[in-house]
């Protein structure tokens, strides 16, 4: 053999050792020296765990209408290493996602990145656009969405769900834990394409949906409440209100309206994070005059007054410390009976009904009331109000006396209304439900009207209706509801303020409560509106909306009138 | 002593192997068994083979209709959701007054109509009574009677 022939063979013999060498260093590097951590990034890969996401149950109204719902929709995001012409594809996905081109591209060309989501929540149209685009590196992947139908319709009883998919405010976050349901898992052995490989061994523990919500809300009263409310503000240029609608027999609110609100479709679109809470249980006011039937309702049971029982009604009534509480425009209406300061809305009237009571009974009777704590409403963010009760820090003779008028005492709307409801439905105190039925597949759990406690007699329900009937036949000239007799007190509350109660234009809350019809009392019906600047009366400026509310409202419900009646004012026949 | 006659025929001779040995039946037998049991494990395999491959399919066809009906139940969760935003009161009342030209009640009036009184309750007519002999003689002669149980 010849000496290049040699030679040859060697280099090739080199050549296979060092291939033979590196073939070698890269099976045990493989094997030995990586093995248990590639072993264990493939047993991740191919044992993957998936979260299945439940099913979030509907949010239903009293007549079956859908208010919350979930649909399709889809998140755009992008693995970075793979997008090829970040520049590019941000200009081509800026006008769909609705995010400046700039953003997207600073977020494509972030260091260290390998994943990034672009947007969230895509409505299935713009999904398709996108998948159309084939973009490399764009990745979309179904999430679901919670959408409501009705756009703003409710929306603080309702609530919202957050990017998180939790209810937050309403009843999406009072009954997130019964709606929201419970994600099941999937871990099995994976192809390469993901897919559980049917014979390898797994483990699959299904989702559990969440229940629906079948709500006490009947849609077409929140929507009467809604649009009255909305045109009430706009005539009277308040800066808001609110609407209850309450059945007196059970507790179950048929409406809640509040303005201003806001679309939980765009929750995120909201400036002022203050709009989500519901006024109607989060916000106390100075209930003003609306709240002398609760004076009455405690002067009359305990026997101190009678409906004929007459006091003398000056223009103001003086305190030992010299301090003048006036009636409202300083009138004097001389004497009066009961049913009279309840007509005239007499201050001094009322303060002589709490001046017989007493401050402990009268403090013990406002609490029996319901008021200065919660409702115990199946909604989240319920405050207390204020009730100054006798030793403590905010009591003194003069919160005492105005307390009878509702000025020195802090109510939320739904309080007002469970206490007036209560002298409705003979003297029992309900506790105020929105849920009426969970429905969980078969099962259905039905919310039983639950009487708290007994506050006044029936004789004293008796009593004080017939004087709140005669009472809203006086604004007759103002508003009515031809054909029906129905209770109802007028209020116009002077609003405090860091300097006293404010004064000029837009600084009271007018309202209006009342119920109806007195033969049978069905509905117990809150009118408040905030600020009013067309008229600062509460007859004025909520008393025409009461009335067109309860029109409707008995029309609606085929509740037929007590009295001959064969025509509606004009004007207020809009629902 | 009288020596026997040999008996030439009877003596045979001891026949020489010339060509290739027989197998024994029992061989024959045993291979017979094997190729069976041969045949038996390849289809057996072939059987298992074609079942695995079956499963398989049909763990991928689950999937496939799992992640339809999951398709076709976001498709109804959004028609749902439309339904219900056209059923908006607000969009009704709008088409209300746009497309029908309803326009909000301005005058209602109640009648009340008296409730006619109350048909009276049919009585069945007495059933007819017939004696213990005429009931005898109809079940002897087979005669049947049909009686209405309420009026037509």
């Amino acid at each position: 053999m010849s000496d290049l022939a040699t030679w040859r063979l060697r280099v090739i013999f080199a050549a296979l050792v060092l291939l033979a060498s590196g073939i070698g260093y890269r099976v045990i590097s493989f094997a030995v020296l990586q093995g248990p951590v590639l072993a264990q990034r493939a047993e991740a890969f191919r044992f993957r765990e998936d979260v299945v996401p439940a099913h979030r149950g509907e949010i239903l109204d009293a007549r079956g209408r859908v208010l919350a719902t979930d649909v399709p929709a889809d998140r755009v995001s992008a693995i970075v290493r793979e997008v090829e012409d970040p520049q590019r594809t941000a200009q081509l996905l800026a006008p769909l996602i609705g995010r400046p081109a700039e953003e997207i591209l600073d977020a494509l060309t972030q260091p260290g990145r390998e994943w990034v989501v672009l947007q969230r929540q895509l409505d299935p149209a713009v999904s398709a656009q996108i998948r159309a685009l084939d973009l490399p590196g764009i990745v979309l992947d179904p999430e679901p969405k919670r959408a409501y139908p009705m756009g703003d319709f409710a929306s603080q009883v309702l609530g919202f769900v957050n990017w998180e998919y939790r209810g937050a405010y309403g009843l999406e976050a009072q009954y997130d834990a019964v709606v929201g349901g419970v994600p099941g898992q999937l871990v099995g052995e994976r192809d390469l394409a993901g897919n559980v490989i049917a014979l390898a061994p797994s483990s699959w523990n299904p989702p559990q949906d969440g229940a629906t919500l079948v709500l006490t809300i009947d849609s077409a009263v929140q929507y009467l409440a809604e649009s009255i409310l909305e045109r009430t503000i706009q005539d009277q240029r308040a800066t808001g209100g609110t609407i209850i609608v309450m059945d007196v027999r059970t507790g179950a609110i048929l409406a809640m309206a509040n303005r201003p609100s806001f679309d939980p479709n765009r929750f995120r679109e909201v400036t002022d994070p203050s709009l989500f809470a519901n006024p109607a249980i989060g916000a106390a006011y100075e209930p003003g005059s609306t709240f002398k039937v609760i004076t009455m309702a405690l002067g009359l049971d305990a026997g101190v007054v009678q409906p004929e029982t007459v006091v003398e009604g000056g223009a103001y009534r003086e305190l030992p410390d010299g301090t003048k509480i006036f009636n409202a425009l300083h009138q004097a209406f001389g004497p009066e009976t009961m049913t009279e300061v309840l007509i005239h809305s007499s201050n001094v009237g009322a303060m002589e009904v709490a001046d017989r009571l007493g401050p402990e009974r009268f403090a013990e009777g406002i609490q029996r009331f319901g008021f200065g704590q919660p409702t115990d409403v199946d909604l989240p963010g319920e405050i207390n109000g204020i009730v100054n009760l006798p030793g403590s820090p905010g009591w003194s003779l003069t919160t005492f006396y105005t307390t009878s008028f509702g000025q020195g005492i802090a109510v939320t709307p739904l309080q007002l209304v469970t206490a007036v409801a209560a002298i409705a439905n003979g003297g029992v105190l309900m506790r105020p439900y929105v849920v009426q039925e969970i429905r969980r597949g078969d099962r259905v759990a039905v919310t039983q009207p639950q009487p708290v406690r007994r506050v006044i007699s029936e004789e004293t329900a008796r009593t004080l209706t017939a004087m709140l009937a005669e009472v809203m036949d006086s604004y007759a000239g103002r508003f009515a509801v031809p054909g029906y007799r129905i209770a109802a007190k007028t209020g116009t509350a002077e609003i405090p303020g860091p300097q006293g109660y404010e004064r000029g234009e837009g600084a009271t809350i007018a309202s209006v409560v009342g119920y109806g019809p007195v033969e049978d009392p069905r509905f117990c019906v809150l009118v408040k509106i905030d600020r009013p600047k067309g008229s600062p009366w509460g007859e004025r400026a909520a008393g025409p909306a009461f009335a067109e509310l309860f029109r409707q409202l008995l029309l609606l419900k085929g509740i037929p009138p007590s009295q001959p009646v064969t025509s509606i004012p004009s004007g207020g026949s809009q629902p | 002593m009288v020596a026997e006659p040999v008996d030439r025929a009877a003596v045979q001779v001891r026949p020489t192997l010339v060509g290739r040995r027989v197998a024994p039946r029992r061989s024959r037998a045993w291979l017979g068994v094997l190729l069976v049991l041969v045949a038996t494990l390849g289809g057996l395999c072939l059987l298992y083979l074609e079942q695995t491959s079956r499963v398989v399919e049909l763990g991928y066809e689950l999937t496939r209709l799992q992640r339809n009906r999951d398709q076709v139940a976001l498709e109804v969760a959004a028609l749902r959701y439309e339904l219900a935003r056209q059923q908006s009161l607000a969009r009704v009342e709008e088409l209300a007054r746009r497309e029908y030209g309803m326009v909000p009640l301005r005058k209602a009036e109640s009648l009340r109509l008296a409730r006619p009184a109350p048909l009276p309750t049919p009585v069945p007519p007495p059933r007819s009574e017939r004696s213990w002999w005429q009931r005898v003689q109809d079940a002897l002669l087979g005669v049947g009677h049909a009686e209405a149980e309420t009026n037509p």
